[in-house]
């Protein structure tokens, strides 16, 4: 009964207001190239001094969930992610654009965000304690089984060549090898630059693959610019999605809301990695695998219902066991610690009507996620009929801020060679999305196989052989090869067909 | 009336974006400010001590080595508010994660010494250089104070067949090579002060780094590791609760708020070095500012704010109060340590 008058106490119009608040500016702070959640909630933790423990934490989850939403505005209208979250959202946001269909889009990425956040905050209700419990037999093997299954739906997503995926994920891995070495210590491939010494780092390289070599592309071709406006001319509303449509992705973002909930659960990673394994698994689940990419519905569900999920259940380990589940709650247990709050079990006991406060907030934040959603998109889609010469000055200039905001001027050197050969790659027809999901999976991959190695002294029949590990590398294989086998049954109905009954 | 209402939005999402980026983040986009600033103050530095009397009479920044959020971060946000008071300027914090600190240290570096760039630093510094990663080193800063030490400890799972740090002694001795170190950052703070103390024990471990400290918390509740170098101030929820056994704090004396736990002289160890905090300038600053510093955030150390975030982290278990010169001293003597150690561990030849 405490998770009613928690409901009633986020409810209460002076707690309501701040997660309207929150919510908005972290759609805001989504949104904008180079700002992400974790960011904007350090930023924002200072001025919640002045509010009570129940109100900052509404405020600065809300702001959470806003944010890991608001970076798929921009993904969607754009190709420009917002945030890491939204790298995968971008895939199949963008072409729906293109045929003018933003509006939909949108209006799936509002919905599935707010149902996979929603299911999320239900699941972290109820089970929060077992669940946490269970998370815990996740050791480096798994965690490296789990970084192959994301890098597994390479050969299958937008493209027609296996072989240049696979090429561009290499690239990927090796780009994610530069910088100081997690196991070791020792600096690999920064050829004496000191901005390489943390690797490569996501958002420049991001948005110089995504963003910027996109508007080189358009630039390059000067009768597509046209194009583009008439298709944009026409009325471009928010769609929400209807109950019929909701039905029929009931699937996707029910296997997006658990698989992103799960990884939620697992400390160090986080909810760009949980949309990213999300939409492999929907690749695999798919019977019309080839679609992905070219601006399908199901593209847009999978990863936004993951992330929004994966934001919500990282509270669980945070709030039963005291470890945060991703970066933003570890910048939360800041906020907890300065209104004299320690995280843990204990808070369960000692203060639960907050706890609860907090979950009835994140509820309520779910659909103040829609509401939100719909107001800043009003205004964002707008901005897709502006005539693409001043659209493409302005995407270049939220590039360049972008690179700029997190790194240092070397960002913006970063983001324009990745912009260089994102374009030569589109012109080649490599698809670049491979080597986003290299660079990002890359340092979860080779550190946790690494540290799993250490542990059972080299042995590598030891390490296959955990069950979870097993099952996972199974299913990675699986997704590996799909294209190949998918073709050889073709081939050999084909051949059946071909030579009836001798 | 359409165009009107698109073109506002726009600039405003830019405006906001680069307000947002030009105060929250980076000091690059401040970088016309300082180089402006020497300038009108040219014919003053002539009349050197007039120059000093007015400091600070503009914006000092502190640079942060580390994330938004991180200990570092949270360390220097708190400990600037009483200082903007003590010092009557306005202080900017800058993060500039990257590097473990060492792009942080080449930025201070590069602006003048006049005082008006501060650095909040910990012992990374002095592993970067030993580790080759960059080419300055303790030698160009000149300390300030030393603010605190975080206490450190090794830690169990509750339900290990090890309660204290004798029994764990024991338990790695009948499995040489078996037992699982866990610690933050490879080549680290954490493997040096964890390795000063299993090699004083004689064990063969195997130390095992991990990126964050949460990844690494679970993986020792969860018995992947079966020890890990973290400050009690960071688990103590979880030691309270009893999940997690603390073996050994890392400190001179038993500390008041972990009186069972044994400390490095019950087991009659030799110390290994501590996990400190302070804050440094550019070596060549003016003494006069360097005294006033010190003077100012020293006093800073005894505000309210200052004293209930150290309390709530553990931070004043042992004191960790340095003033410039000992601080110095300090990191002289802890930069040959941290090579003996590093040499033997094989991180350097």
């Amino acid at each position: 009964m405490e998770i009613l008058s928690g409901f009633a106490n986020a409810l209460d119009p002076s707690n309501l207001i701040f997660v309207l608040m929150g919510v908005f500016v972290g759609i805001c702070f989504g949104a904008v190239p180079g700002l992400d959640p974790t960011t904007g909630t350090a930023l924002l933790i200072p001025i919640t001094y002045a509010f009570s423990p129940v109100q900052a934490l509404l405020f600065l989850t809300s702001l959470y969930l806003g944010g890991v939403f608001g970076g798929s505005i921009t993904a969607i209208l754009f190709k420009v992610p917002g945030s890491s979250e939204a790298v995968m959202t971008s895939l199949d946001g963008y072409p729906m654009t293109q045929r003018g269909e933003a509006g939909k889009a949108l209006g799936i990425a509002i919905m599935s965000s707010s149902i996979g956040g929603t299911l999320a905050v239900i699941v972290t209700i109820v089970l929060s304690t077992q669940l946490a419990k269970v998370a815990l037999q996740f050791g480096p093997a798994e965690y490296f089984a789990l970084a192959v299954l994301g890098l597994s739906c390479v050969s299958s997503i937008g493209t027609n060549s296996q072989i240049k995926s696979l090429i561009g994920a290499c690239v990927g891995l090796l780009l994610a090898t530069v910088g100081i070495d997690a196991i070791t210590g020792v600096t690999r491939f920064t050829f004496g630059s000191k901005s390489l010494l943390s690797g490569i780092a996501f958002v420049p390289a991001i948005i110089g693959l995504f963003a910027a070599s996109e508007v080189f592309n358009k630039v390059s071709q000067k009768q597509e610019l046209e194009a583009v406006e008439n298709v944009d001319t026409e009325k471009v509303k928010t769609k929400l999605m209807s109950l019929k449509e909701i039905l029929a992705l009931k699937w996707t973002i029910l296997r997006g809301s658990v698989i992103g909930t799960w990884i939620g659960i697992l400390p160090g990673v986080g909810a760009t990695t949980a949309s990213i394994i999300s939409y492999t698994q929907e690749v695999r689940f798919s019977k019309h695998p080839e679609k992905f990419g070219t601006g399908i519905q199901e593209g847009i569900a999978a990863p936004e219902a993951a992330n929004n999920a994966a934001a919500v259940a990282a509270m669980i380990p945070l709030l039963s066991l005291g470890i945060p589940g991703s970066g933003t709650t570890a910048v939360l247990i800041g906020a907890f610690l300065i209104h004299g709050l320690k995280v843990g079990p204990l808070l369960f006991i000692n203060n639960s009507d907050l706890v609860y406060s907090i979950f009835g907030g994140m509820f309520i934040a779910n659909f103040v996620v829609v509401l939100g959603g719909l107001f800043a998109v009003r205004f964002f889609v707008k901005l897709v009929k502006i005539p693409y010469p001043i659209m493409a000055t302005s995407i270049m200039s939220f590039c360049i801020i972008g690179s700029l905001a997190l790194g240092d001027v070397n960002g913006v050197l970063l983001m324009f060679v990745f912009a260089v050969v994102g374009f030569f790659m589109g012109h080649y027809k490599y698809p670049t999305t491979p080597v986003i999901l290299g660079l990002v999976l890359g340092p979860i991959l080779e550190t946790s196989l690494r540290r799993a190695l250490m542990m059972t002294e080299y042995n590598f029949i030891d390490l296959l052989t955990r069950p979870i590990t097993a099952v996972l590398l199974g299913l990675a294989l699986i997704s590996l090869l799909a294209p190949w086998i998918g073709k050889l049954i073709s081939f050999a109905k084909d051949k059946t067909s071909n030579f009836p009954g001798h | 009336m359409m165009k009107r209402n698109i073109s506002l939005v726009l600039i405003i999402l830019l405006t906001i974006s680069i307000l947002i980026v030009g105060c929250g983040q980076q000091a690059k986009q401040e970088t016309p400010k300082p180089a402006e600033e020497p300038k009108a103050e040219e014919p003053k530095t002539e009349e050197k001590p007039k120059v000093d009397e007015k400091y600070p009479s503009r914006t000092i920044e502190y640079i942060i080595g580390w994330g938004a959020g991180g200990g570092s971060d949270i360390f220097g946000r708190t400990i600037n508010m009483p200082a903007r008071r003590a010092l009557e300027a306005q202080i900017i914090e800058i993060n500039m994660p990257g590097g473990s600190s060492v792009t942080a240290m080449e930025h201070v570096l590069q602006q003048p010494a006049d005082g008006y760039t501060v650095f909040g630093i910990t012992p990374d510094i002095l592993t970067n250089t030993i580790l080759g990663r960059t080419e300055t080193s303790y030698k160009d800063l000149t300390g300030i104070i030393q603010a605190h030490i975080d206490v450190g400890g090794i830690s169990a799972r509750a339900g290990a067949p090890y309660k204290t740090w004798q029994e764990f002694v024991d338990y790695a001795k009948a499995n040489p090579g078996k037992v699982n170190f866990g610690g933050t950052g490879a080549a680290s703070f954490d493997e040096v002060a964890s390795a000063h103390l299993w090699t004083q024990a004689g064990l063969e471990v195997k130390y095992i780094p991990f990126e964050g400290s949460s990844e690494m918390h679970a993986a020792l509740l969860g018995g992947h590791i079966d020890v890990m170098y973290e400050e009690p101030g960071v688990i103590i929820p979880m030691i309270q609760e009893g999940k997690i056994q603390p073996l050994l704090v890392v400190a001179e004396e038993r500390v008041e708020a972990l009186k069972d736990v044994q400390c490095v002289s019950d087991i009659g160890y030799e110390m290994p070095p501590m996990m400190w905090r302070g804050i440094a300038v550019k070596k060549g600053t003016p003494v006069e500012i360097v005294k006033k510093l010190e003077e100012e955030y020293t006093k800073a150390l005894e505000s309210s704010v200052y004293k209930s975030f150290a309390k709530d982290r553990m931070l004043d278990l042992v004191p960790g109060y340095l003033n410039s010169e000992g601080f110095d001293k300090l990191m002289e003597k802890e930069y040959k340590i941290y090579e003996e150690i590093m040499k033997k561990l094989g991180h350097v030849k």
